[in-house]
């Protein structure tokens, strides 16, 4: 079982806009006027990029020391020697290997990156080091025994992987991961139909589940490479001639036996083509992206909508809570407010959403709610017990002389005009809140922010989506922000001090 | 009506009381005169348990409060409250309720009358006293003696047998302050016992049936200094 993975991958793989259409002449942060193979021997070490968050075989860390171990280490550590220099690891996410290697953050990327038409497309990719089979896995028991038998169901599998250009290219509906443990507990717990990925990570997460079950044979197969930045050709040449020779020499069974990892899949790996063929070219923006990008800002306003409706009687709850005279109510409404304003929505949301599933089972959709109703709960509390506490005291006791008791006086006198006070603050909360939405992405809802980052893959370009994306925010808060303006002058007006 | 015996209160914010005992009448009126910071508002507060005290006892329009607010429940409260008006120095009317809603959102909520019984009430008195077209006003489109008016109306809205009226005239000037005077004398004489404070000694001789100085938490006879110690 994987650790909560707490860092999300908000960035999918973009390609390279800046570069859109020049055919990569030129590169990102790293010099290319000359080959980074100059430089990797100047400096006697190849820095290579992969995600230690992808788990056992690939790079994890070791659990007596935490450095990193797996056989894409043994294979960088293969590399570096037939080109005379050390081998040193560089912690990068994932989903945006490319991109960190465009800019020059490694060497090369070395870590399950698949060969794909798109990747392809946009660096160098060297000869194969691993093949990999496509492992369907459902619950044990489903009917299902094939894709085409889940369909109209949602299917579990890593963002940016090739398992998910494979269901897209089939029209089938991905639900996205960052980690590699988390799309089979969501299968044991029915919230995807299927779960889509490479063999080695079926045989290690999924098939040891009693409760699932792997479907034999390969739905696809396809390849491991290493990925080389466009004009890093002799690099790339040595590489392909490091993996070759390592090949030869019999170091790559070793290393590939060692993890338990050697199979027939690996004789055929000369012979290995891409089987299934996800759409490749760059696409331009289309109808469907608008219609899409509507969708996902549909989304996006209503799961706001309905976590701030209930984050707000929570927040006034909290906040009559923690203005009450017993101690026991007080404190637990300062704690609840402190420990979910002291600790990330991020982790919250993955806490609601993985790590309580054996106790409270919510589809991606409620927990996103909830999720952000507990965490704006809190902020509204704040805002809530301040405006109370702005109410002139005069006016509570003025109900008490009356005869009006403690509820009374909250709902009567207090509240109505607390609520005011609070309006133009609870209004910019509701923008925030309509931008942190973009963080339940992270337990699979594809929302305004994930349908923009699937598209900039697509259509090879940040450019367009994030402009759509950006415009649709802004059409979706300015409003708002307007309003909270206007209100806030409106009560400058009314609620003048009460003269004596 | 009441009946105040041996009231002390040591650690009070504003002033201290040491053994106040005073009697009222029914339908008396009577004047608290004195410097500030004698204890007068603090008496007044005691009276109608908006602040408790550390001794003696108070026997008001029927009710008994003892030392700490002892053996008081809410519902004690709400009916000691309702049947004793409370008017502030610095009025508190609802700054989010118009004229007619500060007046009746006691009789709707505590006395749970309907919205027509409580408004013909408040219709009534806020005729009375000349507002009668000021009702949907909000507080801060009043001038200072229509607010202080209100205030007194929100307080006998509920026909309170004690009104407790703390400074009524102090924030207003000489010809309103005694249209205000004149006003609450008219609401209240004979019917209903009043005990205002003040430490205006004209207006507490001209509204007052007895005037009473209290001075470092001590209640005197009114008159002078020199008078009580002949």
């Amino acid at each position: 079982m994987l650790a909560l993975p707490l860092v999300a991958a908000l960035i999918a793989e973009p390609p390279a806009s800046e570069q859109q259409g020049t055919a990569a002449t030129t590169q990102g942060a790293a010099p290319h006027d000359r080959d980074t193979l100059d430089g990797v021997r100047a400096r006697g070490e190849l820095v290579w990029g992969g995600d230690i968050q992808g788990g056992e075989p690939y790079v994890f860390e070791d659990p007596a020391d935490h450095h990193p171990i797996g056989f894409e280490v043994d294979i960088a550590d293969a590399l570096a020697q037939h080109l005379g220099v050390r081998a040193r690891f560089h912690q990068a996410d994932w989903s945006s290997l490319v991109p960190a290697l465009e800019r020059g953050d490694f060497d090369v990327a070395l870590n399950g990156l698949e060969d794909t038409p798109a990747r392809r497309d946009r660096i160098l990719l060297s000869v194969p080091y691993f093949v990999f089979g496509e492992t369907l896995v459902v619950r044990r028991g489903s009917k299902a025994r094939s894709l085409e038998e889940l369909r109209g169901e949602r299917i579990g599998t890593l963002n940016q992987s090739y398992a998910y250009d494979t269901l897209r290219s089939r029209g089938l509906a991905p639900a996205l991961y960052e980690g590699v443990s988390e799309p089979y507990t969501d299968l044991e717990l029915g919230r995807v139909g299927g779960v889509l990925l490479d063999h080695v990570i079926a045989a290690r997460y999924g098939c040891t589940r009693p409760d699932l079950e792997c479907i034999p044979g390969d739905v696809a197969s396809g390849t491991y490479v290493v990925g080389i930045r466009r004009g890093d050709a002799r690099l790339k040449a040595a590489i392909d001639d490091g993996l070759s020779a390592t090949r030869r020499s019999g170091r790559l069974r070793d290393i590939l036996e060692k993890w338990k990892l050697w199979d027939s899949r690996q004789e055929s790996s000369s012979h290995v083509t891409t089987v299934a063929s996800p759409p490749s070219s760059p696409r331009s923006w289309t109808l469907a992206d608008t219609r899409l990008f509507l969708e996902g800002a549909s989304i996006t306003i209503a799961i706001s909508i309905a976590a701030f409706l209930l984050a707000l009687p929570m927040g006034l709850a909290l906040a009559l809570a923690r203005l009450d005279r017993r101690g026991t109510l007080r404190w637990l409404a300062t704690a609840y407010v402190e420990i979910f304003r002291g600790t990330p929505l991020l982790l919250q949301l993955y806490v609601l959403y993985f790590a309580l599933s054996p106790l409270v089972r919510l589809g991606a959709m409620s927990a996103a709610v909830l999720g952000l109703a507990l965490n704006y709960a809190a902020y509204e509390a704040e805002v809530h017990r301040g405006a109370l506490l702005s109410v002139p005291h005069g006016q509570a006791e003025a109900a008490r002389s009356l005869g009006l008791g403690r509820w009374q006086t909250i709902r009567h006198v207090l509240l109505p005009q607390s609520l005011r006070i609070a309006l133009p603050a609870m209004t910019n909360d509701f923008v925030a809140l309509l931008k942190d939405s973009s963080l339940v992405s992270v337990i699979t809802v594809v929302e305004l922010t994930k349908r923009m980052t699937i598209a900039a893959v697509d259509l090879r370009g940040w450019l367009l989506p994030g402009l759509a994306c950006a415009a649709l925010y802004f059409t979706m808060s300015y409003p708002l922000a307007r309003l909270a303006e206007r209100l806030e002058r409106r009560l400058r007006h009314d609620q003048r001090p009460e003269p004596v | 009506m009441i009946s105040v015996r041996n009231l002390s209160k040591r650690r009070s914010e504003v002033a201290t009381l040491r053994g106040v005992t005073v009697d009222i009448a029914a339908g008396e009126t009577v004047a608290i005169i004195g410097a500030s910071g004698g204890g007068k508002t603090t008496l007044l507060r005691c009276l109608n348990a908006l602040e408790p005290f550390d001794e003696g006892s108070v026997h008001i329009a029927g009710h008994v409060l003892a030392p700490q607010g002892a053996g008081v429940t809410p519902g004690d409260l709400v009916r000691l409250r309702t049947d004793v008006g409370f008017v502030f120095q610095e009025l508190h009317l609802f700054a989010h309720l118009t004229v007619i809603e500060n007046v009746t959102l006691a009789p709707l909520v505590v006395r749970k009358q309907g919205r027509d019984e409580a408004t013909r009430g408040a219709l009534e008195l806020l005729h009375r006293v000349g507002l009668a077209h000021r009702t949907t006003a909000y507080p801060h489109e009043l001038s200072g003696g229509q607010k202080q008016r209100v205030a007194i109306v929100r307080a006998l809205v509920q026909h309170p047998k004690v009104l407790l009226l703390d400074e009524p005239t102090s924030a207003l000037d000489g010809d309103t302050a005694r249209e205000v005077s004149g006003t609450i004398t008219e609401l209240t004489r004979g019917r209903i016992t009043v005990v205002l404070v003040t430490h205006h000694e004209a207006l507490a001789n001209r509204m007052a049936d007895r005037v009473l100085r209290l001075e470092n938490g001590q209640l005197l006879p009114a008159g002078t200094r020199s008078e009580l110690m002949a």
